[in-house]
């Protein structure tokens, strides 16, 4: 599984961090980004990122199934 | 992802929701995601839906965001436009009224209700009063702005109010608004963010008629008059009424339905019947449906990410039965406004006190922390995401 952040879509809900801290990271400005080396997403942080991309406001998450 | 065969889905094969809304179309992208592959017909009769919402009050109104079909619509499903009229929740049968005034009936495994809710009026409003819920809705106050409107009087001082107050203004409209309540955005964010709006709103030119009612609105041939019951006469081209949105449940009055302010659920969106009973296979989500919580009482979530929570979790509860769900997250509400990003996580209760936990130095950021008595209620976020996401991710806490 894989998962894709549209920066351009993401307006600082914050959401994400809340579900998948381990994967989003956010900077000064309020935005989040996928963190570095985490696009391929561990089978335990999964979950988290499912959550993540059901919550986002601004649809900004994809994932991508294997 | 595994094959959703009719025998592990309870035998399920139609599914029809009502409400081409959000809620809705996160009910058909689930059902999807999760290998539904049955029918589904979604009914509305709004000609322009789907669309999302939140733009209507900001970027719709400020021409700088078209309407458009939204990322959240799953387009694999009948989307058949017109009105339901009536439900037999025990048949599962919907009466539907097209366009041209046909008769039709529709007939599901399974029914969600998607109706969302309507603005409440005044009894007292002329024709020719604004409201803003609908596609429809944007484009008529767009198009007065368009004609020349140069002055609005808004009713409502809430959230939707603030919003196109904020909107207007960036258009250059003259605005007044006028409210019963003492502050603004007093519901969701409590008085202390109240009083902080009063400063930016007068700050950006916003004549504030606070703590006053309204004794009659007068249509003449120059524009309206907005008289209060303090004497004043607000004098404006347009008037527009945001006090607020009542759900959309009477074509279900008499279907056995139990209905108190919104089709009355269990937690996580099981209709109930008027003894209390779940109809099976009978669901509702977003702004119609009353939850009950867990003290018992049924409130609606008037919120974007809760409809979207609650039409993904009906979506789940119709392919694995009945077994309910526990729900995933606090409540969270954002609004944009007058170059101010609030967020609010958890609730402000009326009487809440804000603690300022952090400030930044860029854009004036203050994050607070929400408490009721001794106990935590939630957090307020003014123009500052990256701490609203610090707090999320367990990084920052109350001192």
């Amino acid at each position: 599984m894989k998962v894709l952040l549209d920066s351009h879509r993401c307006q600082g809900h914050a959401r994400c961090a809340a579900f998948a801290p381990e994967t989003f990271v956010f900077d000064d400005d309020g935005f989040s980004r996928v963190r570095e080396g985490m696009e391929d997403v561990k089978p335990e942080n999964q979950a988290g990122v499912r959550k993540a991309c059901a919550n986002c406001p601004e649809l900004a998450i994809s994932i991508v199934e294997d | 992802m595994t094959k959703n065969s009719a025998e592990d889905r309870h035998g399920i094969r139609s599914v029809a929701i009502i409400g081409a809304s959000l809620a809705g179309g996160a009910c058909v992208a689930r059902l999807r995601a999760l290998g539904y592959d049955g029918q589904i017909t979604v009914i509305d009769p709004d000609p322009l839906a789907p669309y999302d919402r939140p733009p209507l009050s900001k970027g719709v109104l400020t021409r700088a965001a078209p309407i458009e079909t939204p990322r959240w619509w799953c387009d694999d499903c009948t989307l058949l436009r017109g009105r339901a009229v009536a439900l037999d929740p025990w048949a599962r049968r919907i009466g539907i009224r097209e366009p041209d005034g046909q008769s039709r009936f529709v007939s599901a495994d399974a029914i969600v209700i998607a109706t969302g809710a309507r603005p409440r009026r005044l009894p007292t409003e002329p024709a020719g009063v604004l409201a803003l819920r609908s596609a429809a809705d944007a484009k008529a106050l767009c198009d007065a702005l368009d004609r020349g409107a140069k002055s609005a009087t808004i009713i409502g001082a809430g959230v939707l109010g603030c919003e196109i107050a904020s909107s207007l203004r960036a258009r250059g409209v003259e605005v007044a608004m006028a409210d019963l309540a003492p502050l603004p955005l007093v519901r969701i964010f409590g008085a202390e963010i109240g009083k902080m709006a009063v400063g930016w709103m007068t700050e950006a030119g916003v004549a504030l008629h606070l703590g006053v009612g309204i004794a009659a609105i007068r249509a003449g041939s120059a524009g309206f008059s907005v008289d209060l019951a303090s004497g004043t006469q607000l004098q404006s081209d347009l008037v527009i009424s945001a006090i607020g949105a009542e759900p959309e449940t009477e074509w279900l009055n008499g279907s056995g339905i139990g209905i108190a302010n919104g089709v009355l659920c269990d937690g996580s969106g099981a209709v109930l019947d008027r003894d209390g009973a779940i109809l099976p296979n009978v669901f509702a989500a977003g702004d119609v449906a009353a939850l009950r919580d867990q003290n018992g009482s049924h409130r609606r979530h008037e919120a974007w990410t809760a409809a979207r929570q609650q039409g993904t979790e009906v979506a789940e509860r119709i392919l694995n039965g009945s077994q309910a769900s526990a729900p995933d997250a606090e409540d969270y509400f954002w609004t944009d406004q007058f170059s101010r990003k609030i967020q609010v996580l958890g609730s402000v209760p009326a009487n809440g006190t804000l603690n300022c936990v952090r400030t930044t130095a860029r854009r004036h950021g203050a994050l607070f922390e929400v408490r009721d008595g001794e106990r935590h209620a939630g957090w307020i976020a003014m123009n500052c995401p990256e701490l609203l996401a610090q707090v999320q991710a367990g990084l920052l806490a109350a001192e």
